[in-house]
């Protein structure tokens, strides 16, 4: 029933996200063989990712919002294992998102014009429910709300 | 004995339902006490055994003897706790949509006003807001005849509203509504009248609902604030009011005390205190006492924190009357996720496919107001409905148009992306043929079987000849896969509050108003029972608008 007029209403600012603050997490000193056996092996990771999946890394958002969250990681600088660890392709651990924006969830103002989609009334505690990393974000709160949070 | 009457007797002391009494992810934890009676019950791998009982006659009955913590006011505050002192003429209790207006208007008049809020902004919920005779709504040339409002609101009620109460709603809202309007026009706000209802034999809709946009309520909640500050009203937020001061339960209500960060503040309020501190959704033992259908609720719509019943407790503290029935806002569609989840809502399994029971067994009418179609989930075994579609639920999706709100499942608000989401989840099953699907439901596969082919006959016919449902709703079950997802009642807000008069003034067990005490939305009563009357889009928020702002006027003009 939340449909607005056919012809819509234009309202308030596209405020983005403030710019994520990317903080180095403290690695564990690894001896001079374990980080060269290690560049090593994200070396041959990294090789056999992009022959496999050329277009991998240049996708863009079905709906033309920018790259995914995967490749703007990337650009800005932050390896596949910060996540994933030692296998590309193992799951991210719940909560991982928390190491680098341990505050987006609760405080940080999203718009001035709309609800605060990260204090909302329904239950979505994962990131990932909306955020996704390697495929385009979805606004959940879309399901009922013609809420345009621009997504990221 | 039918093979279903089997399958019941095998399950029926099973787990009932559990509400509010853990946290919300507590389902991973073993085990939980339901209500008054402490059964425990065991459960398989963090999701609960689907059980077929409901809650059971003890787990009811119980609350009737027990006595409850609110059931003795607290010793009053001694005076030499009281950190702070203020005066005012007048004192709203809340921050919502009632407590804004009455804070607003209060003001207006020239009274001097603070308004106390316990949480740390203000509170809004939904997006339709009930008026008539409006300037929006005649410029439209929408006339929605009072008499068919009024019809509506008595007879969901059984005739148990205060018809004094809806009559003034009536009068006054358009009024009020007009100088909302005013106020979005200065602030630039956009607003609409949501002219998208229908109607069948179960429900007719009418177009009294203004939304405001972009955020909806948060919008009009909002800009209500802005204007409230800028008219010099005191807002404490994080101070929620404890107690209300009236010398031995006699004569006038004089103030109240507050818990702020530094400690008690005293109002005392020359001219009257508003209560507009909401419903009672978060305060589970208020469920027990006084809306026992709650407790078989699978979610709750609005656990921001608020709505615990403070001012209706506080009220009757003083002396005050909470009406004798109970109105929950029960919605449908909360899922069962397993990871207990509670709070999510599945619209796709909110329109009116085909429901069954855990005992695979169609129920009612499907197409029907969402407080009947809750009343009907939580009436089956187990207070569970599995939603049944096939591979065509994409299309057929559009011809269901469901009651209010259920429409919101049109896309592009609800599409294959949402769909993939929630089977991502494990709240959507499919199979590829209907006894794999019962299996994965965990339904008798015959029972459903059958119902499933004895559905797909009436709408073979077209026409629903079991519960009358409208047969453009009837949508065949039969090219695989098929889909179906589990869902509970959940609970929006209640509105059965404090007995009020056409002053707004709360009443005491003799009907007679107490001095300098006032109540408004849903700490109010007397309007509402047993059910949400949703055909009269958004009419909850119209209490809530109208009699704010009628109180917080009738208070100023009071004498100090």
């Amino acid at each position: 029933m939340a449909h607005q007029p056919a012809d819509g209403f234009k309202t308030g600012t596209n405020a983005r996200l403030p710019a994520a603050r990317i903080r180095r997490m403290p690695d564990a000193p690894l001896s001079r063989t374990g980080r060269l056996a290690k560049i090593l092996r994200a070396a041959v990771i990294l090789f056999f990712l992009l022959a496999a999946s050329p277009a991998a890394w240049s996708q863009k958002a079905a709906d033309s919002s920018g790259p995914f969250l995967g490749e703007r990681h990337k650009t800005a600088g932050i390896a596949c294992s910060r996540c994933h660890g030692e296998k590309p392709a193992a799951p991210v651990a719940a909560g991982i998102c928390a190491g680098c924006h341990p505050n987006v969830a609760k405080t940080e103002k999203i718009r001035e014009d709309l609800p605060n989609p990260h204090n909302a009334h329904m239950d979505y505690p994962d990131c990932t429910d909306c955020h996704h990393v390697h495929k385009a974000s979805e606004n959940q709160c879309g399901q009922c709300h013609n809420f345009d949070y621009k997504m990221r | 004995m039918t093979e279903n009457e089997k399958t019941r007797n095998k399950k029926h002391n099973a787990t009932p339902r559990k509400a509010f009494d853990e946290g919300r992810r507590n389902f991973l934890k073993g085990s939980l006490t339901v209500g008054a009676a402490g059964l425990l019950a065991g459960f398989a791998g963090g999701i609960p055994k689907m059980a077929l009982a409901t809650t059971t006659a003890e787990s009811v009955a119980s609350p009737n003897c027990k006595k409850f913590s609110f059931d003795t006011p607290p010793a009053p505050i001694a005076a030499s706790q009281i950190k702070t002192k203020k005066s005012v003429d007048v004192a709203v209790l809340g921050a919502g949509l009632a407590g804004l207006c009455a804070a607003y208007a209060a003001a207006e008049k020239g009274a001097k006003v603070v308004l106390l809020e316990k949480r740390k902004t203000f509170t809004f919920h939904g997006g339709w807001n009930a008026s008539v005779d409006d300037r929006l709504h005649k410029a439209q040339k929408i006339h929605i005849p009072k008499d068919k409002i009024m019809a509506e609101v008595m007879r969901f009620s059984a005739y148990q509203s205060n018809a004094r109460l809806i009559k003034l709603y009536l009068d006054e809202c358009g009024r009020v509504m007009d100088k909302i309007l005013d106020m979005a026009d200065a602030a630039g706000v956009k607003y609409f009248v949501d002219t998208d209802n229908k109607s069948y034999w179960p429900y007719t809709e009418f177009p009294t609902a203004i939304q405001f946009l972009p955020g909806w309520n948060f919008t009009l909640c909002g800009m209500l604030e802005k204007y409230v500050k800028a008219k010099g009203v005191e807002i404490l937020y994080e101070t929620p009011a404890v107690q209300l001061i009236r010398k031995n339960n006699k004569g006038k209500v004089t103030g109240l005390v507050a818990k702020g960060s530094d400690g008690y503040i005293q109002v005392n309020t020359a001219r009257g205190v508003i209560l507009c501190t909401g419903g009672y959704v978060n305060n589970r033992e208020m469920f027990e006492k006084y809306s026992p259908r709650c407790l078989k609720i699978a979610g709750d719509g609005y656990p921001e924190g608020s709505n615990t019943g403070d001012g209706i407790l506080m009220g009757m503290w003083v002396g005050g009357i909470k009406q004798e029935t109970d109105c929950p806002m029960l919605w449908d569609g909360f899922t069962a996720i397993p990871g207990g989840f509670r709070n999510r809502v599945v619209n796709l399994a909110r329109q009116p496919f085909l429901y069954v029971n855990l005992l695979g067994e169609r129920y009612a009418n499907e197409d029907a107001p969402f407080g009947y179609t809750a009343n009907q989930d939580i009436a089956q075994p187990g207070a569970w409905k599995w939603t049944v579609w096939d591979a065509n639920w994409d299309k057929d999706k559009d011809k269901m148009h469901g009651t209010v709100c259920e429409k919101m499942v049109k896309t592009p608000l609800w599409n294959n992306k949402a769909y993939d989401h929630f089977k991502g989840k494990g709240v959507i099953v499919e199979a590829d043929t209907l006894e794999a699907l019962a299996d994965k439901m965990q339904v008798p596969r015959a029972a459903f079987v059958a119902t499933v082919k004895r559905y797909n006959e009436l709408v073979q016919k077209g026409a629903d000849e079991d519960f009358g449902k409208d047969p453009a709703k009837l949508t065949a079950i039969v090219k695989p896969p098929f889909g179906a997802c589990k869902t509970g009642a959940g609970l929006l807000v209640t509105m059965d509050g404090l007995r009020i008069n056409t002053d707004l003034q709360v009443l005491d067990a003799e009907s007679k108003p107490i001095d300098g005490l006032y109540a408004a939305g849903n700490a109010s009563g007397d309007f509402f029972c047993n059910d949400y009357p949703i055909t009269a889009t958004g009419i909850s928020h119209g209490r809530a608008y109208t009699f704010g702002w009628l109180a917080g006027e009738k208070v100023a003009a009071l004498k100090g």
